[in-house]
């Protein structure tokens, strides 16, 4: 532990207007209350900082698994059984679509695709705003109705979900 | 009084990692963050920056942070406000320690100062719905660097403004806590007095600029921005609405 880390530390808790403040790295974790009822500066345990799990991983393995193959065929076929039931996932707002969170990631999520409520299923950019679209619904991805880098405007419709 | 917004702040070091905001993104993933929780580190290996581009740091040199917004649950129109909030709060930090030099916000969200870059933000956020869930804040800000790459000719640093060097430590304390008071605001909401905060010091205001938008160069004003967050822009005495990529400002060659 630097000592610089510690003295600026308490330098802002002086200052700042929370309670409560703690650093923690590998071998090591200092809290700093201001609260006199709560105590002292408390050392702990090291919890569960990890510096080798730096890669993000955001995609299940079945949309990893999920063939990328004849995604138009699907996308037909699947309107033609239940169009009826089908849910939209809409933009909320005014931004460029992504899918994917990088040029060299795979897409979050494909034709085909079964998600899950809280699934991330796109990034809508809206002034430098990078922001994770994240399914209400549960249910497969029947369609594709946006182009990836593509403004899309409010409310603007972006996937067919089949919810059943 | 002093606002806070959070009510517990804590730092997590690491000496070097690929993106501090990939990192606090695989954190929430995991469910082992917390609101509040601020990851710093020395050295980001694949730093990122707007659109994918990678922001060069050096080993020490920079303050590097992303600070985490768990489960804040405000609605998505909030963003923007967000966005100045955290605008901001940096461009104060940085005028803490270059007082007499012109800092600005080039919008929506880079600071200035004596006309080139010395730092950056990159919001990243979850959504549901119309929900805005978690938010990341990352900042990068240039502090020690002596020089910069030939291919950064616009980018500077607190050395490089006042030939002092500087406690990166020291700096990421003042900022968080900069941000945490400048974020209490969302609970005080009074989008009016932010914005025109905002606007007094976004660059290029009220000056005549060339820009480029759609191949086509032209002369405008900026005037300010709109609710949504997009820059307005006086051109041939008609307010035009700019979203950030579909315009540019032109560099002088001087």
């Amino acid at each position: 532990m630097d000592i610089k880390e510690i003295q600026a530390l308490i330098k802002f808790i002086s200052t700042a207007g929370v309670d409560e403040v703690s650093i923690e790295r590998k071998d090591f974790k200092l809290t700093i209350k201001k609260n006199p009822q709560t105590g002292f500066a408390t050392m702990q345990q090291p919890q569960f900082i990890q510096t080798e799990i730096v890669q993000p991983v955001k995609q299940t393995p079945a949309q990893i698994q999920q063939a990328p193959s004849p995604e138009p065929k699907v996308a037909e076929k699947q309107e033609e059984i239940s169009i009826s039931n089908l849910k939209e996932i809409k933009s909320p707002m005014i931004g460029t679509f992504y899918r994917s969170s990088s040029p060299d990631k795979p897409p979050f999520v494909n034709v085909g695709s079964e998600i899950n409520a809280g699934d991330t299923v796109c990034i809508i950019e809206a002034m430098k705003l990078f922001n994770e679209i994240e399914s209400e619904i549960k249910g497969k991805i029947v369609k594709v109705l946006v182009d990836n880098a593509t403004p899309v405007e409010y409310d603007q419709p972006l996937f067919l979900i089949d919810p059943s | 009084m002093t606002h806070s917004f959070f009510e517990k702040i804590t730092f997590y070091y690491f000496d070097e990692t690929d993106s501090t905001n990939d990192l606090a993104n695989l954190l929430l993933k995991q469910n082992k963050a917390e609101n509040g929780d601020v990851i710093v580190t020395k050295f980001q290996t694949k730093g990122k920056g707007q659109s994918g581009s990678n922001w060069f740091s050096e080993r020490d040199k920079s303050v590097l942070i992303s600070l985490i917004c768990k489960e804040i649950n405000i609605d998505i129109s909030m963003l923007t406000t967000i966005n100045m909030l955290v605008s901001l709060a940096l461009s104060k930090t940085i005028k803490i320690y270059l007082q007499n030099e012109n800092i600005k916000i080039k919008w929506p969200n880079d600071i200035y100062v004596n006309n080139k870059k010395i730092s950056g933000i990159l919001i990243e956020s979850n959504i549901i719905g119309d929900t805005l869930k978690n938010i990341i804040i990352g900042i990068g800000i240039n502090v020690n660097q002596d020089n910069f790459p030939d291919l950064l000719p616009l980018a500077c640093s607190f050395y490089t403004i006042s030939n002092k060097k500087f406690d990166t430590n020291e700096i990421t304390g003042v900022l968080i806590d900069n941000l945490n008071k400048q974020l209490a605001e969302i609970k005080y909401f009074d989008l009016e007095k932010i914005k025109s905060e905002y606007e007094s010091q976004l660059y290029g205001k009220d000056e005549s600029k060339q820009f480029i938008s759609n191949g086509k160069s032209f002369e405008g004003t900026i005037k300010g921005i709109n609710k949504n967050g997009q820059l307005e822009v006086l051109v041939n005495n008609n307010l035009e609405i700019f979203n950030n990529k579909e315009i540019e400002f032109v560099r002088s060659s001087n």
